[in-house]
């Protein structure tokens, strides 16, 4: 069986009747305490004014996308980096009085951490920032706001004006700097140009063609020089075969066919005629003369080779027509061999050398072209840092002339009436609140805590044990009538401290404190 | 309280005084009569009133002693240890009991529970009550009742000189007897565990069948010889003082006796600032 809520609330009452002492004891010190802390605890004043954060201005449609204005979204979070600043701080205490220059260092610093805790910065609304500031003396709250808020404006003028100033100096030394790089790539260029004259636009196409045309032409003479060869060899293979003299043996091929006729015409005779018939006998001598002359003049053609090429001319010894031919064409054939070479090795040379030509262009344009990139890239940056140098300019400008992002006072800080925080009735009520609830609360904690048994119900549900009674303290006479004594005696404190409250609630409700 | 109830409570006190007319000398007359040590007697009504009671405690010394008596002021008190003694004779079928009562832990109010046990079942004019201290190593029952005993229930166990009804003395709580613990020893398991201890428990229960024997015995976590004080008794009351024992401690305390025994808790000293007011 679980102990029930309201065993619970038995025995926390019984426990707090058992430690009674201590429970008004608590109560006493606790209360007293608290009630003394609220007279003692200054009365604390919060002065506040409101920045207005003046984004709308007249120019800012006509600068959009020109001019860039200081940007500061976070207002709350720049005002607070600003104002919490040493130097801020410092200024602020030196114009109040909390920091003298006699203060040591250490002293400035407590003063300034102390300035920077009553400090409170927070944004009211998108362009609305609110400074609050806390002090026991309302006067002075209303005093250190101000001063705040108008060092707030002063600095944050000063920032944005110092922030455009430093961009647009920037901005022109990136500018002097590029514009440098420009013309030293400019020049390359030129250099590079002047340098190689064929690396010029369009002249590797030509080349190419050139060489297209060269080799074209070199396959051709190629080709045709081949044929020549060829041609002349052939030319030449028909002049072995042919002799030089041809006449002699014509001659003699006369003397075989006038043979042959004379045979025929014999043959046929002696069909007719005997052999003693006076033509058959003419034709037999026709024949032997025939025979004859052929044995001479194959002597005469041995004799004339000996003797030499040209002298059986006259003798009737002919040169070979053909042979005089073939020789005039294989003179011919080989002059157009030579020719075909010679133009074949100069068409070489000359492919060569566009070949060379070709390669020291494409060197150059690979060089030309790493020029010319440098040269754009820059170009491109540097052109984009004059646009810009020129935005910065117009926003300094706008700076100076005071436009752009204003920090204006909306509401100036007005000396507070009304003291902020716990008020006495506060302390009061919870002074006598928390001693009650202080005390009851620790015997409750201890009872929770505490494994010892003080609930009856655990022995016969958790042990199994039966609990026959429940014998409660008994008291001596003496010990109820010290109690009693004790009882009154506490009511009687408690009654007190009771009355102190009402007491000094009073004062303090007609001004007395 | 009213003046009234002290007016009763101060009648009754007085009338109990004068049922019982003798004092002092009469003393020697009972403790002397040692022939009917063992006889079992069978008291009548008039045996009881005639009882010889010297010197009773007036009702404010009892309220100065943590004593209950018929009108006590604190009801509270008296009707716990009223439903206590009905729920105890409800074990019982008519004839006596021999209860047990100790504590889980010293200072847990053992012999609290065990003499104010003892005095309520003696409110009952037809019976009595024996009260025996077995607290050798210190006896809170001496104290309370400020009785000086020469011979105890030592002496009577270890003296066979020593006849028991020299050591069953009156407590100064009407028809409630007592049985100090006697002279201070350091072991005292042997006595409990020898023959004649056993003997005189038995001849105790025996002797009257209206008298309830009550046992006030040291804190069962302290001695060994509890646990063997426990076998002469049916009853055994285990006392749990309130915010002063873990449930472990109880448990260890309940194991001692092991579940031959009927065991009941009195859950003692609880405050109790609302009804008591």
């Amino acid at each position: 069986m679980p102990i029930t809520p309201e065993q619970l609330l038995r025995v926390l009452f019984n426990e707090v009747i058992a430690h009674r002492m201590i429970a008004v004891w608590l109560f006493i010190v606790i209360s007293l305490g608290i009630l003394g802390a609220g007279l003692v605890y200054p009365k604390q004043y919060v002065a506040f004014t409101t920045i207005l954060i003046d984004e709308t201005n007249i120019i800012k449609p006509l600068t959009e996308g020109v001019a860039i204005p200081t940007d500061s979204r976070d207002y709350a979070r720049v005002a607070g980096e600003i104002i919490n600043a040493r130097k801020v701080l410092t200024k602020i205490g030196l114009e109040n009085g909390m920091i003298t220059a006699a203060d040591s260092p250490l002293q400035q610093e407590l003063t300034r951490d102390r300035l920077k805790d009553a400090i409170n910065i927070y944004k009211v609304a998108s362009n609305l920032i609110k400074i609050e500031y806390k002090d026991a003396n309302p006067e002075r709250a209303a005093k250190v706001t101000n001063s705040l808020a108008a060092q707030f404006v002063e600095e944050s003028a000063q920032a944005k004006d110092h922030e455009s100033t430093s961009a647009y100096d920037f901005i022109d030394k990136q500018v002097r700097e590029y514009h440098a790089k420009l013309v030293f790539a400019e020049q390359n260029l030129k250099q590079l140009r002047s340098k190689n004259l064929d690396a010029q636009p369009g002249s590797e196409a030509a080349i190419l063609e050139r060489i297209n045309t060269l080799q074209g032409r070199y396959e051709r003479s190629s080709l045709a020089l081949k044929e020549a060869e060829v041609r002349r060899r052939s030319i030449k293979r028909q002049l072995g075969d042919e002799s030089a003299m041809s006449a002699s043996l014509n001659r003699q091929g006369q003397y075989h066919d006038r043979i042959v006729t004379l045979q025929r015409e014999l043959d046929s005779m002696r069909l007719k005629y005997q052999d003693n018939h006076p033509d058959v006998v003419r034709a037999l001598h026709k024949i032997e003369d025939l025979k004859e002359s052929i044995l001479k003049e194959e002597q005469q053609r041995k004799q004339a080779r000996k003797s030499g090429k040209k002298s059986s001319q006259a003798k009737g010894v002919a040169i070979n027509p053909l042979y005089q031919q073939l020789r005039s064409q294989l003179a011919t054939a080989e002059t157009e061999v030579e020719t075909l070479r010679i133009r074949l090795t100069e068409t070489k040379i000359l492919l060569e050398n566009e070949r060379g030509r070709s390669i020291r262009l494409h060197e150059s344009e690979a060089a030309l072209a790493e020029f010319t990139r440098d040269y754009e890239v820059n170009q491109d940056i540097y052109h984009r840092l004059l646009t810009r140098r020129e935005l910065a300019r117009v926003s300094k400008n706008l700076n100076a002339e005071g436009q752009g992002i204003n920090f204006r006072i909306q509401e100036p800080a007005a000396v507070p009436v009304k003291p902020t925080g716990l008020r006495f009735l506060h302390y009061m009520i919870g002074g006598i609140v928390l001693g009650i609830l202080v005390p009851i609360s620790l015997i409750f904690a201890k009872i929770q805590i505490d494994p010892r048994l003080r609930f009856s119900s655990v022995i016969s549900s958790k042990l199994n044990l039966p609990v026959l009674v429940e014998v409660p303290h008994m008291p001596t006479v003496f010990e109820v009538r010290r109690a009693r004594f004790r009882f009154r005696l506490l009511m009687l404190v408690v009654v007190a401290v009771l009355y102190m409250y009402g007491y000094v609630g009073w004062m303090k409700w007609t001004g007395s404190i | 309280m009213s003046k009234i109830d002290d007016a009763l409570s101060k009648a009754a006190a007085e009338g109990a005084r004068s049922l019982v007319p003798s004092y002092g000398a009469d003393m020697s007359v009972s403790s002397t009569s040692s022939s009917r040590v063992l006889a079992p007697i069978q008291s009548k009504k008039g045996d009881i009133a005639l009882m010889l009671e010297p010197k009773l405690l007036t009702p404010s010394e009892l309220e100065k002693r943590r004593i209950i008596h018929p009108h006590t002021r604190n009801r509270v008190i008296i009707d716990s240890f009223r439903k206590l003694r009905t729920k105890l004779l409800r074990e019982t079928d008519g004839g006596n009991l021999t209860i047990m009562v100790t504590s889980v832990r010293p200072g847990g109010g053992g012999s609290f529970t065990a003499l104010n046990l003892a005095t309520v079942f003696s409110f009952d004019k037809a019976k009595t009550a024996l009260l025996i201290d077995c607290n050798l190593q210190s006896s809170i029952l001496m104290e309370v009742l400020r009785i000086q005993s020469e011979v105890g229930l030592i002496d009577y166990l270890e003296d066979d000189d020593v006849s028991m009804d020299e050591i069953i003395q009156p407590s100064g709580i009407q028809r409630l007897r007592w049985m100090p613990a006697g002279a201070h020893r350091e072991i005292t398991q042997e006595y409990y565990s020898s023959v004649k201890m056993r003997v005189m428990m038995k001849a105790l229960k025996e002797r009257y069948g209206d008298r309830y024997i009550i046992v006030d015995a040291p804190p069962v976590t302290e001695a060994a010889d509890t646990s063997i004080l426990a076998e002469f008794c049916d009853y055994i009351l285990l006392v749990v003082p309130y915010g002063k024992v873990t449930e472990r401690q109880i448990e260890e305390a309940a194991k001692a006796f092991g579940d031959s025994k009927k065991l009941g808790v009195v859950f003692n000293n609880s405050p109790d600032y609302l009804r008591a007011g």
